[in-house]
């Protein structure tokens, strides 16, 4: 069987959002995506079947754009834990997706304490 | 006393993974197989090891818990740095619950190692693959007398 199959992939942002919140729940640090109630603010973690529900994917241009909101643990090192979630994400989307050109941006909307 | 075995042993500790740093390197398969687990837990140690460095001889457990937690977590790099972290968070909390601080008993080193554990692995929701999660759950659950630091 050949390797390669000619055509065009196309994924939707749906699609996307889902990759990525799944490689985000593998993240170490990460408790899940989070979605801020707008009228009381309140951040909600999200279960796991609404996931994409947390994660803005945008296509400009030749360049995908994807804004994960999330809720971390508190006592981890936030910086290394956006900048694994960035690489993960990356990683991901370019070996299932074929994607090349992905801006990750990371927002911490919530901490969760250990206790 | 435990602050003096920690003093001296920790820095031993975190020469051999650093020694073994390339060999644990080769481990790295997720979630980026970019083979740096061992650099990643190698400099993380080194900054816990700096930290306990620059307490005083007769620095307390909680002293030595505080500097190991301050300077893991100040110094996490990476995914194996962060898990490294949470391991090493929980092991010096457990140390610090046990009854006689400077002479803990089997019981309490295997409670700190269980408490290590269960702090790493609350940080994340879909515990997987990542090389030194793995290994914490191998660590010792029932050290022997022998195991144990004078």
């Amino acid at each position: 069987m050949s390797g390669t199959v000619p055509g065009t992939l196309r994924v939707s942002n749906d699609c996307i959002a889902d990759l990525v919140g799944y490689a985000a729940l593998e993240c170490y640090g990460v408790v899940g995506m989070a979605e801020i109630d707008e009228q009381s603010s309140v951040v909600h973690l999200l279960p796991t079947y609404r996931l994409r529900k947390g994660i803005d994917v945008d296509a400009v241009g030749g360049t995908v754009t994807v804004d994960i909101h999330v809720v971390v643990e508190q006592g981890v090192n936030m910086s290394s834990v956006v900048g694994n979630l960035t690489s993960s994400v990356k990683f991901l989307l370019k070996q299932i997706a074929e994607l090349e050109n992905v801006e990750v941006r990371v927002h911490i909307e919530g901490m969760r304490t250990a206790h | 006393m435990i602050s003096t075995v920690m003093r001296t042993c920790f820095p031993a500790a975190a020469k051999v993974v650093a020694d073994k740093s390339e060999e644990i390197n080769k481990l790295n398969v997720f979630p980026v197989p970019d083979g740096d687990t061992g650099t990643n837990m190698s400099l993380t140690l080194g900054t816990v090891v700096r930290e306990v460095e620059m307490l005083p001889a007769t620095a307390s457990m909680e002293d030595i818990a505080k500097a190991i937690t301050h300077g893991s977590l100040m110094g996490a790099r990476g995914n194996s740095g962060v898990i490294t972290s949470q391991i090493l968070r929980g092991i010096a909390e457990g140390l610090c619950d046990a009854k006689d601080q400077s002479a803990p008993s089997p019981a309490d080193i295997a409670h700190a190692f269980r408490r290590g554990v269960k702090v790493a692995f609350k940080a994340v929701r879909n515990p997987s693959r990542a090389p030194s999660s793995r290994s914490s759950r191998t660590s010792p659950q029932r050290p022997t007398s022998s195991s144990v630091p004078r």
